[in-house]
């Protein structure tokens, strides 16, 4: 909310406030000093690191299929993007050698869009829920985790895991679809897009919510730019960029992913790129993910005894690849939920990574926190950190 | 006890007085609303949410999440302790009042789980800076397990005594007013090695039997480790 | 309507401005430019600005440690990379500066992409690169008073922090990575010179 009041007009004594690490609407362990003059934040400094679990060094002690597992643990919320990310770095190194070369299998392609963009969907239920909530609205937060609970039955069916998956490998996916999953995708799908109506009309449409949001730290699309914003936080801000459709990998470049970005659809007082732009693309996005589903059903090939078969299998043999790797680097972008997940890895030609990076939309949406509380009200705090969505494990990792 | 079928429970008037001690009736009291505290650092905070969720609804057992831990009794730590992160949840620990609880959630706040061999900034177990009461293993543990460890310390809680003798170790007191007595020898009974909080130092020497690592834990039947 | 560039056309425009910027190629062919450190604020500066250049996001700032990389001679440098995107021209371009391990000095670039100041951080935090010139260059994962820069490839993971030992009561791995003080090195060290001595 735009005010007339400002820091500089106002004179007086600041407060220093310590927000978190132990805090509800932090998402966790992000830590916030937050120095206020009356109701007005002047500055809030953003302290990282609570989480930090070194496991980029881990990367450089294990073994490449070794990984994965490590890889859900930096973005738990969407596991499956997460293994995604490093599996489509791993296979693009290995690529850049003929001998090396690994050909994913095409139902395997498929069975990825489609747990990735299950989880897309799971992840943004989250969020939206989670950004609710902290701002006092407690329903539809429920109705989320309702409908995410579905999402994780079909998971744990898929894998035996309801959060860390280490379900997608290098070269495929750990298991084949089980049995009847594609009827029951469906049937989810179905429900939940009725039930996204019910969600919308809860809260989206919701008069005190979007007033509570519009117009608060809008950020122009030259700042989201500049400060690394990605994923939904970039595309708020009205950029129109998507990974999966600029720079597909596996095969969003066979499927139509249509882009929703922010323009100011609070109405009246809405900018582009406030927090309910945020917001919304969010919403956008889930519907987009829910086609993206039925178009990768669509696609999928029956399956074959064979697991390593090119078009029926789930899984190409890369066991003995990835004990000799070529030697050099790679860098990958894919699009997490909360945007890029982007992957540097150097190998040195051994059976353990050289060096593994990876870069994530949460730690660079904070180094814009700094910029964009100054000003605000104390209590559009927890509007903006919840708009961003931020997951502290991919912030510090 | 009244036949069946004549009076609804508890219209009998035999059955509206009921005998029983102060501290029972208040470790019954406690047993049934344990607020816990909204403490989630990693991976295990999704699984503690879906937990309050809808279809596990730890609300029907007297569970409500508190934000601040000064109206807290339970601390559910769920999710990797970093070295960094450790002091500030001893402090958050220390400013719960007493009697309060801890369950550790997962394989990272019980031993570091999977970032203990090779991580450097994990903190091995969270029970080397709080006193951890049950443990659930699981990376992460599901739902049902959580609830399942909740039960065991529910166990727990209806044997502490308010009153009378205590089941905790008192040093865990931090001002010294360990007024009832000490029962280091009970089974269960836990507790750091030493009240004061500059001086837990547990280094890999300590052959105390009474470090909070060699306390004797509920025994919890959890998901899949 | 595509603007995008080749790397080829962009390491031209490069280097016809700063001559001192060489093209590379890593092992596996993947283009990249080496800039040299004191170049790489009016480098980076190009850019951002040349109209048919346009790098306007900084995707990934990072660095290894190429202490143990297999090279011939072996290098003593870090390997700082920069991965540039334009949004405007969607073309990408990878750029490495290379830091001395002993005095790892880079000119900082926040000035020049507003993202820089964080990933900076990170790369000062976890591999000791001093990036002269940014704003505030504190460490942002560990803790201020940590000690060592834990993806130098040389690193010694500590035996406590803050007084709390690492590992739990007798706790012991296998072939875990060293920390301060272990007792092992010595037998750790005997094991590989043993094949000198049997080729002697």
């Amino acid at each position: 909310m735009s005010t007339d009041v400002t820091v500089e007009t106002l004179g007086g004594e600041r407060m220093k406030l310590n927000m978190g690490p132990h805090h509800p609407a932090t998402h966790g362990v992000l830590r916030l000093m937050v120095e206020t003059d009356g109701e007005i934040v002047a500055k809030a400094v953003p302290d990282h690191g609570f989480l930090h679990r070194s496991i980029e060094k881990i990367g450089e002690c294990v073994e490449w299929p070794m990984f994965v597992p490590y890889t859900d643990r930096i973005d738990y919320v969407c596991a499956m993007n997460a293994n995604l990310a490093y599996c489509v770095a791993v296979e693009k190194l290995l690529n850049t050698d003929p001998a090396t070369a690994v050909q994913v299998p095409l139902r395997a392609e498929c069975i990825r869009i489609i747990v990735a963009e299950l989880n897309r969907i799971s992840s943004h239920l989250v969020a939206v829920g989670a950004m609710s909530m902290d701002l006092g609205a407690y329903t539809p937060f429920l109705h989320g985790i309702a409908q995410r609970e579905t999402v994780n039955d079909i998971f744990e069916k898929l894998c035996g895991q309801r959060l860390t998956y280490n379900f997608v490998t290098i070269g495929g996916v750990a298991f084949d679809l089980h049995k009847g999953a594609e009827a029951e995708i469906t049937a989810f799908l179905d429900a939940f897009e009725k039930e996204m109506i019910r969600f919308n009309k809860l809260i989206t449409a919701n008069t005190i919510f979007r007033d509570r949001c519009a117009g608060v730290a809008a950020i122009s699309a030259a700042d989201a730019v500049a400060y690394g914003l990605v994923g939904p936080n970039l595309r708020g801000s009205g950029v129109d960029w998507d990974i999966r459709r600029d720079e597909p990998y596996g095969i969003y470049d066979r499927l139509a992913v249509r882009v929703p970005v922010g323009q100011g659809f609070a109405g009246r007082n809405g900018r582009v790129g406030d927090c309910y732009d945020r917001f919304v693309v969010r919403l956008l996005e889930i519907n987009e993910s829910v086609r993206l589903v039925r178009e990768a059903l669509k696609m999928l090939p029956a399956p074959v005894e064979k697991k390593t078969d090119a078009t029926g299998g789930y899984q190409a043999d890369v066991a003995k690849q990835l004990r000799k790797p070529p030697k050099g680097e790679v860098r990958v972008r894919t699009e997490a939920p909360r945007g890029e997940m982007g992957y540097v890895i150097v190998s040195d030609g051994s059976k353990t990574p050289y060096r593994v990076r990876c870069r994530t939309g949460s730690f660079t949406a904070c180094s814009i926190f700094q910029k964009l509380m100054r000003g605000i009200f104390m209590a559009d705090i927890v509007t903006v950190i919840g708009s961003f969505d931020i997951v502290v494990p991919e912030i510090d990792r | 006890m009244v036949d069946p079928g004549i009076a609804r429970p508890g219209n009998d008037p035999d059955e509206q007085v009921l005998v029983t001690t102060v501290d029972e009736f208040l470790a019954w009291g406690k047993e049934n609303s344990l607020f816990y505290l909204l403490f989630a650092t990693a991976c295990c905070g999704i699984e503690l949410m879906q937990t309050g969720g809808p279809r596990y609804d730890v609300d029907r057992l007297g569970m409500i999440p508190r934000a601040t831990p000064r109206q807290a009794d339970l601390m559910i730590v769920a999710g990797t302790i970093t070295h960094k992160m450790a002091s500030r949840v001893r402090t958050l620990w220390e400013q719960m009042t007493e009697p309060r609880w801890v369950v550790s959630m997962g394989s990272c706040a019980n031993s570091g789980g999977p970032f203990s061999k090779w991580s450097y900034s994990v903190l091995n177990g969270v029970d080397k800076y709080i006193p951890v009461d049950v443990y659930i293993p699981g990376c992460p543990p599901r739902p049902e397990a959580l609830i399942d460890g909740v039960m065991a310390l529910r166990e727990r809680v209806r044997k502490y005594r308010t009153l009378g003798m205590r089941d905790r170790d008192p040093h865990v007191v931090q001002g010294g007013d360990c007024a009832f007595g000490s029962h280091p020898g009970r089974d269960g009974a836990c507790g750091p090695s030493s009240a004061a909080p500059g001086a837990l130092a547990m280094s890999r020497g300590d052959e105390s039997p009474r470090t909070p690592q060699s306390g004797k834990p509920a025994q919890v039947n959890g998901g899949p480790a | 309507m595509s603007t995008a560039l080749a790397f080829a056309a962009i390491a031209e425009q490069v280097k016809s401005a700063h001559p001192s910027v060489e093209a590379r190629e890593s092992d596996n062919r993947q283009p990249w430019l080496l800039v040299p450190a004191a170049d790489l604020p009016a480098v980076a500066r190009l850019l951002r600005d040349a109209p048919a250049l346009r790098f306007d996001s900084l995707a990934d700032l990072t660095g290894w440690d190429l202490a143990k990389f297999p090279a011939t001679p072996p290098s003593t440098d870090i390997a700082v990379a920069y991965y540039l995107h334009s949004l405007a021209h969607r073309h990408h371009l990878t750029l490495k500066v290379m830091a001395p391990r002993d005095a790892a000095q880079v000119p900082s670039v926040s000035g020049v992409w507003a993202v820089a100041n964080y990933f900076e951080r990170e790369v000062y935090d976890l591999l000791g690169v001093a990036f002269t010139g940014h704003p505030n260059l504190k460490r942002i994962m560990c803790p201020d008073d940590w000690i060592g820069h834990p993806l130098r490839k040389d690193y010694v993971y500590p035996q406590a922090y803050n007084g709390i030992a690492h590992l739990r009561d007798g706790q012991h791995f296998e072939d875990a990575p060293p920390r301060v003080g272990d007792p092992p090195p010595a037998p750790a060290a005997a094991a590989p010179a043993k094949p000198p001595v049997k080729s002697a």
